[in-house]
């Protein structure tokens, strides 16, 4: 780097707010990327913050996602300050640092639509993640009016020309994530949405209609549709807002098709038997070489801060007799703590000679009745024995305490060596 | 419910994300909105950090109270691991904050005495009730007064294939002295993980995390009264926190798959309610 060339940057950095104290050759981790001249460019925005000798230090929420690439850019995480820089405008500034990098805008973008997404996906029954994540994300933060400032580039910055597009780019994504919605985040989390929705038979009414239709993989049609067997229909699906919209008419007519009837029957009458409120559906899959039957029942009670979901689904082979599937637990309760249980149990079973319909419903029956047994067992099980084992209810003395004289106990027996490891 | 505070926002995120990977949620949730890194990592409570006293060779807990930088105070020998730089090593951290753990990472004489003190009583406490783990008291200074944290740690032992379980407690007190009494506030959090598999049960993951609160006023005539006061709330919280996670973890969950899925048959359910009350109607005539 030049003397010029680092002048130009300290000023540049002094201008937006860099202390004076700092030396460039310090503060600034000078890389020699390639692809921009062998202009050297200050890239570690995390060791501006940590040299910087009049605040407290940052959390470094900023790192380099990697070493620069071919084509000499560095790609950056989100960063911060601490609290401690907030009073202080100077510092603020150095909030936009990492936007240098024009894929910044990307890479961000990205990543916090990545995270969204693992949010919306782990979303737990009859809650909506997405809508903490709006209101997280949509805070406004006090230093707001300055951001405008950045957005003009200057001749520092123009060191290569996409930077100064980017610098405005960032700026204008940022402002949008932080102060309104951005349209872009609700349409790059479809692939979230549209995931949760299938893994967890997301149910929705057709337009004029009263019976549930199931979201799933195995009624999927491809480009947002999906079809319902009992109503013999097909519907778009918004993944966003859970409508279903644009019914058409879906007539089952291939192989599978009296199949998928008569087990939509036999199901149902089982479904009705075992659950207060529950989704059913049979579909054709793998080419009408196959039928799916799926269940999915939900209780909400957010008022008393549990939600729960069962969902099962098998698949059902015509030419093996073979039945396979999962079943699925899922329940929320989030008075004063956050307590979940999450059950996997993959269900196997061969449907004997008769009538197959009357087979499927008997087996998921039998294999569903079974399975809810064997969980009431285990909760005792987990009850009396691993919960137990960690904390007795009382002493075995049956008795509290007496703090009072709780030295003694010391005294009396060896009782504290147990903390002492092996 | 409907608050626009981020800080609210990203506690009722938690409250909703898989209690099992609290740490991967609490750090994206620092990446959207890393102004509330400071706040939420100091508030949201994880499952705690075992490491052993080089000193005296015991085991003891991690938390954000015993922590000065990169090193943590082990209440056993009262040295921080690795030792505390005086020249402030790497620049960053050392003697810059002087709130929080700063200041509270090293009690005064009178309050460090009352730690070892306090260490003792729960390392009894500890062996009584979990027969096992680990336990740590740490202090610290308060204006009028003391705080402390109480931390409690058992795993259930390893090799058991098909079942597993951690409890972590912390309790974080804070002790107002007024006189002849002391006002506590305790906030305490159990964080408990279950886990079973088989081969006909499939994968069973019971996981999360409970907090209460209880303030008390109570009396004090000694060094040693603080520590029994403590002791007694600390005790009294866990069984009433014990019980609730017993009723929750077990009861409450059952319940719940049992409103989704009936074992028996619904419609002869709903014949056996209708020919009670058929009876109950005849004997009223």
């Amino acid at each position: 780097m030049t003397t010029k060339e680092n002048h130009e940057i300290k000023s540049r950095y002094q201008k937006h707010g860099g202390s004076s104290q700092m030396e460039p050759a310090t503060c600034l981790s000078a890389g020699n990327i390639p692809g921009l001249g062998g202009r050297r460019i200050f890239h570690s925005v995390p060791r501006i913050f940590g040299v910087s000798s009049n605040c407290q230090p940052a959390v470094p929420a900023c790192l380099p996602r990697g070493p620069p690439t071919d084509d000499g850019l560095l790609a950056f995480h989100h960063f911060a300050c601490s609290k401690a820089f907030d009073d202080d405008s100077r510092l603020q500034e150095l909030r936009l640092w990492p936007s240098f990098d024009w894929r910044f805008t990307d890479t961000v973008m990205s990543s916090n639509t990545a995270i969204i997404s693992s949010f919306v996906e782990g979303a737990p029954p009859g809650e909506a993640c997405l809508f903490f994540c709006t209101r997280l994300l949509l805070q406004p933060v006090p230093e707001l009016p300055i951001l405008p400032k950045r957005a003009t580039p200057s001749s520092a910055l123009d060191l290569h020309p996409c930077w100064s597009r980017t610098t405005r780019l960032t700026v204008r994504v940022d402002i949008k994530a932080i102060t309104g919605p951005d349209p872009n985040l609700i349409k790059n989390l479809s692939p979230a949405f549209q995931k949760y929705n299938e893994e967890q038979f997301i149910t929705a009414k057709l337009p004029g209609g009263s019976s549930q239709v199931i979201i799933s993989e195995f009624s999927a049609l491809g480009e947002g549709r999906y079809f319902d067997s009992e109503s013999q229909s097909s519907f778009e699906f918004d993944h966003s807002t859970g409508k279903a919209a644009n019914v058409q008419s879906h007539v089952l007519e291939g192989e599978q098709a009296s199949l998928v009837k008569s087990t939509l029957n036999t199901v149902g009458t089982y479904v009705k038997e075992h659950y207060p409120n529950a989704a059913y559906g049979a579909y054709p899959i793998e080419n009408d070489n196959k039928v799916a039957v799926v269940i999915v029942a939900n209780k909400y009670s957010p008022h008393n801060f549990w939600n729960g979901r069962w969902r099962s689904f098998y698949i059902y082979d015509p030419s093996s007799n073979s039945l396979e599937g999962s079943i699925k637990v899922d329940v929320h309760y989030y008075e004063d703590g956050n307590v979940r249980l999450l059950t996997d149990k993959k269900v196997n079973a061969s449907v004997s000679a008769g009538r197959a319909a009357d087979g499927i419903a008997r087996e998921i029956s039998t294999a569903e009745k079974k399975y809810q047994e064997d969980l009431n067992r285990s909760f005792t099980q987990l009850s009396e024995g691993a919960f137990k084992a960690l904390r007795r209810q009382l002493p075995v003395t049956r008795q509290k305490i007496e703090w009072d004289k709780v030295a003694s106990y010391r005294l009396g027996q060896d009782i504290g060596g147990g903390s002492v490891r092996r | 419910m409907a608050s626009q505070d981020p800080f609210d926002c990203a506690l009722d995120l938690l409250r909703r994300l898989n209690p099992k990977h609290t740490g991967d949620h609490l750090s994206n949730i620092i990446s959207l909105h890393p102004d509330l890194a400071e706040e939420l990592l100091s508030s949201v409570d994880q499952p705690l950090t075992v490491q052993r006293c080089k000193q005296t060779g015991r085991d003891y807990l991690l938390c954000d109270y015993n922590r000065d930088g990169d090193s943590y105070r082990s209440p056993w020998s009262n040295q921080f691991d690795p030792p505390l730089d005086e020249a402030g090593a790497g620049g960053v951290g050392a003697g810059g904050s002087n709130e929080g753990a700063g200041e509270g990472a090293v009690p005064g004489e009178r309050v460090r005495k009352m730690e070892i003190k306090a260490n003792e009583a729960f390392d009894v406490y500890r062996e009584l009730y979990y027969e096992g783990g680990v336990s740590s008291v740490y202090f610290w200074n308060l204006d009028d007064g003391f705080a402390g944290v109480v931390l409690l740690k058992k795993a259930s032992p390893q090799g058991d294939a098909t079942t597993s379980g951690v409890w972590d407690s912390i309790h974080v007190f804070e002790a107002s002295e007024r006189g002849r009494t002391s006002n506590y506030r305790l906030t305490s959090t159990v964080i408990l993980t279950l886990a079973t598999k088989g081969a006909s049960l499939g994968e069973v993951d019971l996981s999360g995390n409970m907090t209460r609160q209880v303030e008390q006023d109570l009396p004090v005539d000694s060094d040693e009264s603080h520590i029994a006061n403590i002791g007694r709330l600390v005790e009294d919280m866990e069984l009433k926190m014990r019980n609730l996670l017993q009723e929750v973890y077990f009861g409450k969950a059952k319940d719940v798959v049992g409103d989704l899925r009936s074992i028996g048959s619904l419609s002869q359910g709903q014949k056996d309610r209708e020919t009670q009350r058929e009876l109950i109607g005849s004997m009223r005539r």
